[in-house]
């Protein structure tokens, strides 16, 4: 589904990506895991086109780095960004309608808005409430469905469970499941360890801007030393 | 009392117009961020074209087809100036606008000359409408009341009940995460920064024939709309529209009003000196309200920035 | 001022007078005097408004003009200028004013075209030198003249004629064009032809021109016309050898 190697990135001047190789195939849920300021974030960015990447990044096949960021959303890469970023002014219904691709009808593709409010009836409650009064939880919700609502065929999420209480991280953890149920590709940028090795396929963990770990929840599991020297604080 | 009424419509006209080019820079500042301070050259150009229209197609296609050409100068320039532009970061940007504003001034010079334009309004709407004591209140005012008001009710409708004013309301906080979604924001960003030129246009093209079609006439304005748009707060076409009506009463009442500051001196006490020359306030002595009045919008500006940063219905900073 | 103020106290119908002007020196000195000489010649003349406004700031002159109007006054006199004169009388005129309005520079670079229709009657313009009628043939293709050779410009300073002719009778007379002082000599109390017409005289006390000075008003069907329009301006009176009684306070020190 994504292949992306080599891929170098730059703030300025600074050297943020320094040649990260990864790939995720279909229906695969993939961790991304790593402190803060290794360049996980930077990684979705340049993928997205964001970030300008030097590189290859090929999507289904195609090479996207270079393309701007809507072109690449229109080609089937959803992301949802780490702060929220609801739209203020508009209700809960209009930031889902806002997820629909220019051209996109409600109801095709895989999820259609009422799958959204049968999977969280909070969002059903409050549709025609003005989106930016939600809780956090919520809002994370609806920012994770709005980008659903494109059917993307990949999903790149930004730390969706920060600041979440345990039952909203539940609740994130179970669309997760089911985005890969529909055989939706999804990497998951995570830095709680736990829901990662539960529900990724695989596992890659970065630090100074290159991937140093790369298998499954089992084997990071296994190498203590990589989880002391890139992940535990 | 008749003057009052008369000034409330003199008001209302010159709020509404203030409007027109206020919305269109609130809404591109917000968005891109960007302070354009081309916006009122925009306008002007919007009086010169509707001038050379108007020679030979007569008023009306003038008021049709030149802020059509406004709005198609004003993409052109975000598409292969600011947006290039852009990369380099705000002052760069503000630069640009401050140069292009010059650059404008120069065009009109250049091929319009220093001289007034006899830009006129259309014979049609060249009567007195009605009158209020011996103050005629010209058809061709209320005739830009309506205008103005139906540009805001289209407009307002637009950014609410249509999918592509949702889009630009949501671009206004997060334009990266609205590109993301798969929407065409460049594309949007050149729109709003034509329509808000060519409204600018529109403004310039009814204004012209009133206010006079010169050289000076974007600077004469310009300065204003800003004020305008930091009373009103970023990003609130709501806000611009209070702001601009707020402005437009403010300044014609002030100038209306044969207030003398001799009054307020008095009331302390004090005596009108023998020989004003002598008195270090002669100044006061002497001074109206109408002489500040036109100081009186940035005195506001001043005060909405210390209590209100705000403005009166932004959601940002300045 | 003078001639302007004496066409006022003349026209019967005038009895209140409301003065406007920017505030600057000119503006300030154009009010001045016309209280002064309108409070001289006929104390039944009504001030009934004396204001100034920013120059060059005003947007739109609308809520003066409201003024103006309800203040029941007849005629207004300004000495605005450019942008701050087209915007002020276009709002005077369409805020339902009817009387004269006075000016000194509400005339060519556009503002005769500007004004078009709506002028005509209305402004008046004091000045030196009339083309409708013109004083004599000489005037009529001195005008032609320029015309043909500016056509996007009027003759708008006519004293230009009269300072270099005048300039060059004292240089012949000095004899000298490099000493200056003879030359402001035979300037000083020089009286010779006006080439508008009439006679012009530069008084000896204070140097100023005495000289003929015309009240014009924006008219159309003319022979002499401005800014490529069909209006021009009218002499509606003429005030001959202005101010030559008016006394003088000069008290200037002349060079050796």
């Amino acid at each position: 589904m994504l292949e992306v190697r080599d891929m170098h990135a730059y703030y300025g001047k600074s050297h943020i990506l320094q040649g990260v190789n990864l790939n995720i195939q279909e229906g695969e849920i993939v961790a991304l895991l790593g402190r803060n300021g290794v360049g996980r974030s930077t990684t979705c960015k340049a993928v997205m086109g964001e970030v300008s990447p030097v590189g290859s990044v090929m999507f289904k096949g195609q090479e996207i780095a270079g393309k701007k960021a809507f072109e690449i959303a229109n080609l089937g890469v959803g992301y949802v960004p780490e702060n929220r970023d609801i739209f203020p002014g508009l209700t809960t219904r209009q930031n889902l309608i806002l997820g629909l691709k220019p051209g996109q009808k409600d109801g095709v593709g895989r999820w259609s808005m009422q799958d959204m409010f049968d999977l969280f009836s909070n969002l059903d409650n409050r549709a025609d409430v003005e989106a930016s009064v939600l809780s956090g939880g919520e809002q994370q919700m609806l920012t994770m469905c709005r980008t659903l609502m494109g059917d993307p065929d990949l999903v790149m999420i930004d730390e969706p469970t920060e600041g979440l209480s345990p039952q909203m991280v539940q609740r994130v953890a179970e669309l997760l499941q089911e985005i890969a149920k529909r055989g939706i590709s999804t990497l998951l940028v995570e830095q709680k360890l736990s829901i990662a090795l539960d529900i990724a396929h695989r596992v890659y963990v970065m630090g100074h801007g290159k991937v140093v770990f790369e298998g499954t929840p089992q084997e990071l599991k296994a190498r203590e030393d990589v989880r002391k020297e890139w992940l535990e604080v | 009392m008749d003057l009052v009424i008369i000034n409330l419509i003199d008001g209302l006209f010159y709020g509404l117009l203030l409007f027109m080019l206020s919305s269109g820079l609130t809404l591109i500042f917000s968005m891109m961020g960007v302070l354009n301070f081309a916006h009122a050259s925009f306008y002007m150009l919007g009086a010169y074209f509707a001038y050379q229209i108007s020679m030979y197609l007569g008023f009306w296609m003038g008021l049709l087809v030149a802020p059509l050409l406004v709005g198609v100068v004003g993409a052109l320039v975000e598409r292969y100036g600011l947006r290039r532009v852009h990369q380099y970061g705000h002052v760069p940007e503000l630069i640009f606008t401050f140069g292009l504003a010059l650059l404008i001034e120069e065009v009109v010079k250049f091929f319009w000359g220093n001289n007034l334009m006899a830009y006129q309004e259309p014979e049609i709407l060249k009567f007195a409408l009605f009158s209020i004591g011996n103050n005629a209140v010209p058809a061709y005012k209320v005739f830009m009341i309506f205008t103005s008001v139906a540009i805001f009710i289209g407009l307002l409708y637009i950014l609410t009940r249509t999918r592509i004013g949702m889009i630009i309301q949501a671009a206004l906080s997060y334009p990266r995460t609205v590109e993301a979604l798969g929407h065409n924001v460049p594309l949007i960003f050149m729109g709003v920064f034509g329509v808000g030129t060519a409204l600018a246009g529109v403004a310039g093209v009814l204004a012209g024939p009133v206010l006079g079609t010169f050289p000076g006439m974007a600077f004469v304005l310009g300065s204003i709309v800003f004020v305008t748009i930091v009373i009103g707060g970023l990003g609130s076409l709501w806000g611009a529209l209070v702001a601009s009506l707020l402005l437009g009463w403010l300044t014609t009442f002030a100038a209306s009003s044969s207030f003398s500051f001799a009054t307020i001196l008095e009331s302390f006490g004090m005596q009108r000196p023998e020989s004003l020359s002598d008195s270090y306030l002669r100044d006061l002595w002497t001074l109206t309200l109408p002489q500040i009045g036109p100081i009186l919008p940035y005195i506001l500006m001043v005060l909405i920035l210390v209590f209100r940063p705000h403005g009166l219905f932004g959601k940002r900073d300045v | 001022m003078d001639a302007l103020t004496d066409s006022i106290v003349q026209n019967e119908d005038i009895s209140k007078v409301y003065l406007i002007g920017q505030d600057y020196s000119f503006g300030k000195a154009v009010a001045e005097a016309a209280q002064r000489d309108l409070g001289a010649k006929k104390a039944s003349i009504e001030i009934v408004g004396n204001e100034l406004h920013p120059i060059g700031k005003v947007k739109d002159f609308t809520p003066y003009a409201r003024k103006i109007v309800s203040s029941g006054a007849d005629a207004v006199i300004t000495g605005n200028w450019g942008s701050d004169m087209v915007g002020l009388g276009k709002a005077i005129i369409e805020a339902g004013f009817t009387g004269p309005i006075y000016t000194y520079y509400a005339a060519s670079n556009g503002i005769t075209r500007t004004f078009g229709e709506a002028g005509v009657g209305k402004i008046n313009l004091v000045g030196e030198g009339a083309l409708n009628p013109s004083g004599s043939p000489e005037v009529d293709a001195y005008v032609e003249a320029f015309e043909a050779k500016y056509p996007d410009h009027d003759i708008s300073q006519p004293r230009i004629a009269n300072v270099v002719r005048m300039l060059a009778l004292a240089i012949e007379e000095a004899g000298t064009a490099t000493d200056v002082i003879p030359v402001a000599k035979a300037l000083e109390g020089m009286e010779t032809d006006n080439f508008w017409g009439g006679k012009i005289k530069m008084r000896a006390e204070d140097h100023q021109a005495i000289q003929d000075v015309y009240v014009m008003e924006q008219a159309t069907g003319l022979k002499h016309l401005l800014d490529n329009s069909n209006f021009g301006l009218e002499t509606a009176v003429k005030v001959e050898m202005a101010s030559a009684d008016m006394p003088t306070t000069c008290e200037m020190e002349r060079p050796e």
